[in-house]
């Protein structure tokens, strides 16, 4: 059994404790001997990329080309670049996992993870020409710059690959013997700093010249062989050829320390230990060949013997270290974990700890421990679920926890938000450290990333199922990750119907929420897929989503189907302005004429834009009733109904309308006649109806061509007897109206006389046709004729006791006595009767 | 926060006590859309209104909004002038192309001043049409924004919604023009936003359903909305005004239908001359700040249920109307005369304070509304009249209604007003579920011969639109008539008993349809009645969706355990709905067996009138 919970990975730096924490042990392919490999590693456990040093003699295998080859912190193999640019002369990772290669020419390339080229830009004219001799790539403000250092010593520097390079200023003096420099990004700007014998110079852009600062070592030494600025660019470690170390403040002002390791070999590397539980640094670390040194602020140390290779990963809580055979993390023990597991340890975590251990064993100790941290017990809780967070070790954690679950029971209202949230974050954790995943990540470098990021980093890796698993676990949106997972199907998957298969099967969950097929057959529309695009936009059931990208793939007749079925008619307008601008407009007929809504819209916008085109439509039709009506419209618009009768006619009777048609004929007949006429009579008929011309004619007493007319055009006898009463009337020909109406039996009884006279308020005419009319009206046309003595009369002769009483609420009865007396006496003489 | 409270405070009488649903919040959100697309005008702005978006807007704002905002407000016109400092110009549209023209010129005009931009706000749809055209005309450059201002249904009243397209049922039915169809979908998913889902469903006639699969497909895309509980409404009815054609064509004999047919009421607004009403005004006569716009010598009367007495009033059939005010002027009088009687001074100066403003509040509206029942009753005792209503009242009872009317015949002959007698000739159609061929024909040949050729092309669309067709089989509206009782014979004009009041013996189908669904079992039972009538009779049912929000998956028992609680019912007509089917529709509500609320929501309130005059013309 290993010494418990780790603690024997412990080891103290007076005053704080260290400890190393063992990550998987990675499997190096095995043609890959890191001692002759130029390495560089991602930070947050990302990729590492290694290619063959060109420093170090190597027995050749294989072929003599440069090789970069990346790999996952487990070893495995995830893509290659076969090097056949210029010569390389540094490379880095940038924060979204890009690999940066710089070349000796300051061309920059970027590939991803898998060896895939991205972008390519330059470091300016000036450093390509003069070559460059070193490089680096940083982090700055505005994302991954790189630095170089041309021959000419002149030092440029990109704060991104979009943004201008920038000249740093001259070294003052002489550019020769500058041993090491490193880049510092301070707010806004970057910039440098070179050891130069036992000087360090500060190169600050916009600078003329830069700021030396010497003298920072007291011992005796020849010159600075190696800078090193901490995770978070606060803190300075200078080392010389004589194994002096020197640690203080960025700035230099502030100085730590000065430290004297006593050993006169080269180091490989040196790295701050950035502390885990606050954003400080207190050590460095030093590598060299098959040795580790730690040294802190106090001047104190620690030192392990190790692998002849190695290289240090600075992170934001402590620092990698990969070897061949081992992979690593050194980190200041976080002061809660101390406090639990520390031998002898006071604190009310501790005793809590051992508490639930007795409990476990059913031990009576237990609830002794128990009262020793009773009264801090939440702090206690509150420790136990943090250092469980710190922890690595699966089975550490769940002790830890369990104890934490333990020692809540003791508290009163305890609120478990924290408890739960640690526990889903480390089973999260848990499932990136995994071998398969590659990915260990501490658990501040999960908060500092954030989820979302963590998400897409799997994604990237095309880890979609675990990517969908934690994202469902710490309720975050989903869809976006399938979403991914389909481009990559719809990219690599070159059977249409089975991506289309899938990706259905996947989407049809319900929990999948705002997912779009659109921009997956967008994709597949963009690889050139047409075929599968059109049969994942089957699948997208928003119109106004997949109509778009019909009209952008020329698939005219489903843009109509859909436009159409979805009923939008502002989507089905354009798509017919699309169709209208890139089609014939015969094919854009056939295409719409089996979709009535698009049709319609299609005349609707002729009507209004065009309506020699409508004439068009309908003829592909064969819609001669709408052609009868477009002329008739036209004929009404250019006010010339007479020559166009005929047109609008044979249309009409084309359509089978025959009355239309029939009409036409008659109004045609009756222009001609209207123009003798018109001549005859000296009067303007023309254009007149068939009503009217009677009636004209009929004023002017021309009786004879009436009747003439009416015959012709079938005009019926009511209205003719009409036309003759209302011209008599309005003539004032009373005479004559009542010889009239003693001429025949009236077709249309004699109510219209009565009408006829009481219209100019003749009621004393009106009287002499009112006993004519049917019985049932007479009283209502007496009422209407202020003959209120003969309504009452007649009302009572029919019996009518209704209109009796309508008859007594007559403003006109009411007011004279006579009336209201011999109605009152009719009512109730009929109601007696009743 | 404090803006939008007040925006809602000027819009009383869009909640009533008690009602279960609360139309502040539709004002509110249309109101808020509004704003935000204005927030993002920087600068000094006028706006430009079309003549079809005045009424939308008095719907749901007040002069003050913009007064505040140092916003002016203008009419759409050919030959505006805008002021020189006016920086931004933003037209509120319907989507219309004739109208580009304007703007065309306008920029042309105007837009020459420095830093001068132009925008256009669609209601409710940016119709790329318009956009198309002013880039042919090449000044699209001069517009800034080009947004939507997407209002659909927007409060009329406590319980009407509209979205005041006078022409839905037209441009359905004859240009075959669905996109009002497709907004009343939208509105239907925005009322459900603010209101909850829906979860039932019943319908009737082809654009109904038309509607609701366009509306369930939108309501798909938001699964929120399906999430949670039901809302306010329990329940959709959705009616297609082509299913029951006689009720627009009807004369309407409420207080209110009878207004509207005879001086038209616009976003609850009478208006009427001035010079009509008595003379005691003076100062607070007339309410200017009521218009967003100008107004001439009229006298603006407010109709709405905010209006105490009209509220009372405006669903009563009208014989019923003048005994009500002839009351109500009594009650003031005695009240107004109570205080002569011996009192203290301290009583009458409470009277003075308290009770007199709104004595002499309900004197004044006595007053106009005695005015208006004056002009009224003057108007229905006219011969005409009484003459068309007793024509209309026949064909209603299906009285000879194969034969050519004797009635229209005359009418015709006497040259009477077209628009009418196509209506009487609509009406016998409807009634008679059709007419055979000889017959329609010996009409148009009637027609042409005395109103000259042109009228064929008005036989066309009312062909089109329905109102005119051959003879079917069914005889629906006779079968209805006996099934239904959609005509009553002991009818009661006064305290009436049934629906029918509201034509005086004949009660709207749409109306009887919807009392009938109400009943236990309602709809399965009206399903095989009224199979008949054109179009499809449908149900649906929105249920939550279950796998999400799993939490709240038992809270659904409440749908009907709470029997108390009235139903609030969304009854939506497609195609408009005429006062006459409101007041039957309040008639049914105010029954207290029904328990039930209703929230009445339509394309536009039509009557006889605007109904024919959008169908005749070209």
């Amino acid at each position: 059994m290993p010494i418990m919970y780790n603690t024997g990975e412990w080891f103290k730096v007076r005053p704080d404790y260290y400890r190393k924490v063992e990550l998987a042990t990675p499997d190096w392919p095995l043609d890959l001997d890191l001692e002759y490999m130029q390495v560089a590693a991602a930070p947050y456990g990302g990729p590492l990329a290694a290619i063959r040093d060109p420093t170090k003699l190597v027995p050749v295998k294989g072929t003599a080309r440069p090789m970069v080859r990346i790999f996952d912190t487990t070893g495995r193999e995830t893509g290659h670049i076969l090097w056949n640019h210029g010569k390389l002369i540094a490379m880095g990772w940038s924060d979204t996992e890009e690999l940066i290669c710089v070349q000796e020419n300051a061309k920059v390339f970027v590939f991803d993870m898998f060896g895939k080229e991205k972008e390519l830009y330059s470091i300016g004219d000036e450093a390509s020409v003069t070559k460059i001799v070193e490089a680096k790539v940083f982090q700055s403000s505005a994302g991954t710059g790189v630095a170089v250092m041309t021959t000419s010593g002149r030092i440029f520097l990109k704060q991104n690959s979009s943004k201008t390079e920038r000249k740093l200023p001259d070294i003052p003096n002489s550019s020769i013997n500058c041993s090491c420099w490193e880049i510092v990004t301070e707010g806004r700007n970057s910039y440098c700093l070179l050891g130069r014998e036992r000087e360090v110079i500060k190169l600050f852009p916009g600078e003329t010249v830069g700021t030396i600062t010497a003298n920072l070592f007291e011992k005796p030494h020849d010159r600075i062989i190696k800078i090193s600025v901490s995770y978070n660019h606060q803190h300075l470690a200078l080392y010389t050829n004589t194994g002096l170390l020197w640690l203080g403040s960025v700035d230099m002002r502030q100085k730590y320390s000065e430290f004297d390791t006593g050993r006169k070999d080269m180091p490989l590397q040196m790295e701050w230990i950035m502390n885990s539980d606050n954003s400080e640094a207190d050590a460095v670390v030093i590598s060299y060949p098959s040795y580790l040194l730690i040294v802190n602020r106090n001047a104190d140390r620690s030192d392990f013997p190790y692998d002849p290779i190695m290289f240090l990963v600075a992170e934001m809580d402590g620092v990698r270290i990969i070897t061949q055979s081992s992979h690593e993390m050194i980190q200041r023990l976080p002061k809660c974990v101390e406090n639990i597991f520390a031998v002898n340890s006071q604190e009310p975590a501790s005793y809590l700890f051992e508490a639930q251990k007795k409990f476990e064993e059913k031990s009576y100790k237990s609830d002794e421990y128990l009262s020793m941290c009773r009264d801090r017990i939440d702090l206690a809780v509150t420790e136990c679920i943090e250092a469980a967070s710190f922890e690595f070790c699966t089975e550490t954690q769940k002790s830890l926890l369990r104890t934490a679950n333990f020692g809540k029971a003791f508290i009163f209202g305890h609120n478990p938000d924290e408890y739960m949230r640690i526990m889903r974050i480390l089973r999260v954790l848990n499932t990136l450290r995994h071998e398969r995943i590659a990915m260990p990540l501490t658990f501040k470098q999960f908060s500092h990333l954030n989820p979302e990021v963590i998400l897409s980093r799997l994604v990237f890796r095309k880890h979609y199922a675990v990517a969908i698993q934690v994202a469902k676990h710490l309720n975050l949106p989903e869809s976006w990750i399938l979403e991914h997972w389909a481009y990559h199907k719809v990219m690599n998957d070159p059977n249409d119907g089975e991506v289309a298969r899938k990706i259905t099967e996947k989407f049809k969950n319900p929990t999948v929420e705002g997912i779009s097929f659109c921009n997956i057959a967008e994709k597949a529309h963009q690889a050139g897929r047409d075929d599968l695009a059109i049969k994942l936009l089957e699948l997208e059931p928003r119109a106004s989503l997949h109509v778009p990208l019909l009209l952008k793939m020329r698939k005219f007749d489903r843009a109509v189907a859909s436009a159409t079925q979805s009923g939008d008619t502002e989507l089905v307008t354009k798509v017919l302005l699309e169709m209208k601008m890139h089609m014939m407009l015969s094919n854009l007929h056939m295409t719409i004429r089996d979709h009535p809504l698009a049709l319609n819209m299609y005349k609707k916008i002729m009507r209004e834009s065009n309506r020699a085109g409508l004439y068009g439509i309908y003829n592909t039709e064969d819609d001669q009733k709408a052609i009868a009506e477009y002329h008739f419209n036209n004929a009404i618009e250019n006010k010339d109904l007479e020559s166009n009768l005929s047109v609008i006619g044979n249309a009409y009777t084309q359509a089978r309308c025959t009355v239309e048609a029939e009409l036409c004929a008659d109004t045609s007949r009756l222009f001609k006649l209207q123009k003798t006429l018109s001549a005859k009579y000296n009067a303007s008929l023309n254009g007149l109806s068939v009503h009217d011309t009677i009636e004209q004619l009929l004023l002017m007493g021309e009786l004879k061509e009436a009747e003439k007319i009416r015959n012709d055009y079938k005009v019926p006898d009511r209205r003719f007897w009409w036309l003759r009463i209302l011209t008599l009337a309005e003539q004032q020909k009373w005479d004559e109206l009542e010889k009239f109406s003693k001429s025949k039996k009236s077709p249309i009884g004699y109510e219209p006389f009565v009408e006829v006279c009481l219209k100019p308020g003749n009621a004393r005419e009106a009287r002499k046709y009112i006993p004519r009319c049917r019985e049932n009206r007479k009283v209502l046309w007496f009422t209407r004729a202020n003959y209120f003595e003969e309504a009452i009369d007649c009302a009572f002769e029919q019996r009518d006791l209704h209109s009796l009483y309508e008859l007594q609420k007559k403003e006109n009865i009411v007011n004279d006595g006579n009336l209201l007396a011999k109605t009152c006496s009719c009512i109730s003489l009929l109601e007696t009767r009743k | 926060m404090r803006t939008q409270n007040r925006a809602s405070d000027m819009f009383p009488y869009l909640r009533s006590p008690g009602q279960r649903f609360n139309l502040q919040l539709l004002q509110e959100a249309a109101y808020r859309e509004l704003v935000q697309h204005l927030d993002r005008i920087e600068g000094s702005t006028i706006i430009v209104l079309d003549e079809a978006m005045i009424g939308p807007f008095e719907l749901v704002t007040k002069p003050k909004f913009f007064a505040d905002r140092g916003i002016r407000l203008v009419a759409l016109k050919p030959d505006l002038v805008f002021p020189k400092d006016i920086k931004n110009i933003v037209y509120v549209l319907r989507p219309r192309v004739s109208l580009m023209d304007q703007l065309v010129g306008h920029v042309k005009a105007y837009g020459q001043v420095g830093g001068r931009q132009f925008h256009i706000l669609f209601a409710p749809r940016r119709s790329c049409l318009c956009v198309n055209q002013l880039q042919n005309k090449g000044v699209i450059g001069s517009f800034g924004r080009i947004d939507e201002l997407s209002w659909s249904f927007l409060p009329l009243d406590a319980d009407v919604v509209t979205m005041e397209l006078p022409n839905a049922y037209r441009d359905v039915s004859i240009d075959g023009d669905t996109s009002s169809l497709y907004q009343v979908a939208i509105g239907l998913v925005q009322l459900q936003r603010l209101y909850g889902r829906i979860p039932k469903i019943y319908g009737k006639g082809v654009q109904a359903q038309r509607v609701w699969d366009q509306a369930k497909h939108l309501g798909m895309e938001e699964k929120s909305l399906y999430n949670g509980d039901k809302g306010a409404i329990d329940q959709l009815i959705l009616l297609d005004r082509g299913i029951d054609l006689l009720s627009p064509l009807a004369t309407q004999l409420t207080y209110e239908g009878l207004i509207d047919e005879f001086y038209g009421i616009r976003q609850n607004k009478l208006n009427l001359p001035a010079d009509l009403f008595s003379s005691d005004k003076t100062a607070e006569g007339r309410r200017p700040e009521e218009h967003l716009l100008e107004t001439s010598e009229k006298k603006t009367i407010l109709m709405h249920s905010g209006e105490q007495l009209y509220a009372e009033l405006r669903n009563k059939n009208f014989n019923e109307v003048t005994k009500l005010l002839a009351r109500k002027a009594r009650e003031i009088h005695t009240q107004m005369h109570a205080t002569s009687q011996d009192k203290t001074v301290q009583e009458i100066k409470s009277f003075v304070e308290n009770v007199l403003p709104q004595l002499m509040a309900q004197k004044k509206s006595t007053s106009e509304h005695t005015t208006i029942a004056g002009l009224i009753h003057e108007q229905v005792n006219n011969t005409t009249f009484s003459d068309d209503l007793a024509a209309e009242q026949e064909f209603m009872v299906c009285a000879d209604i194969d034969k050519p009317s004797a009635y229209i015949e005359d009418k015709i002959a006497s040259k009477a007003d077209l628009r009418n007698v196509m209506r009487l000739i609509c009406l016998q159609c409807a009634a008679a579920s059709g007419l055979k061929d000889k017959l329609l024909n010996h009409y148009k040949r009637e027609v042409a011969q005395v109103y000259g050729l042109e009228v064929l092309l008005t036989f066309s669309n009312l062909e089109m639109a329905g109102l005119l067709h051959p003879q079917t089989d069914s005889r629906a509206y006779a079968v209805l008539r006996k099934t239904l009782h959609l005509t009553v014979e002991d009818n009661v004009e006064v305290d009436p008993k049934d629906i029918s009041y509201v034509h005086s013996f004949y009660a709207p189908l749409t109306a009887r349809l919807v009392e009938l669904s109400l009943k236990p079992l309602g709809w399965q039972t009206l399903k095989s009645q009224i199979n008949n009538l054109h179009g499809p009779t449908f149900e649906d049912f929105q249920a939550q969706l279950i796998g999400i929000g799993g939490r709240n998956a038992g809270s659904t028992v409440s749908e009907g355990s709470l029997l108390h609680v009235p139903r609030v019912v969304l009854v939506c007509f497609v195609g408009g709905c005429t006062f006459a089917e409101i007041a039957a529709l309040r008639f049914l509500a105010d029954q207290e067996d029904n328990n039930v609320e209703f929230l009445i929501a339509t394309t536009k309130i039509i009557n006889k009138n605007t109904f024919l005059d959008s169908l005749m013309s070209t």
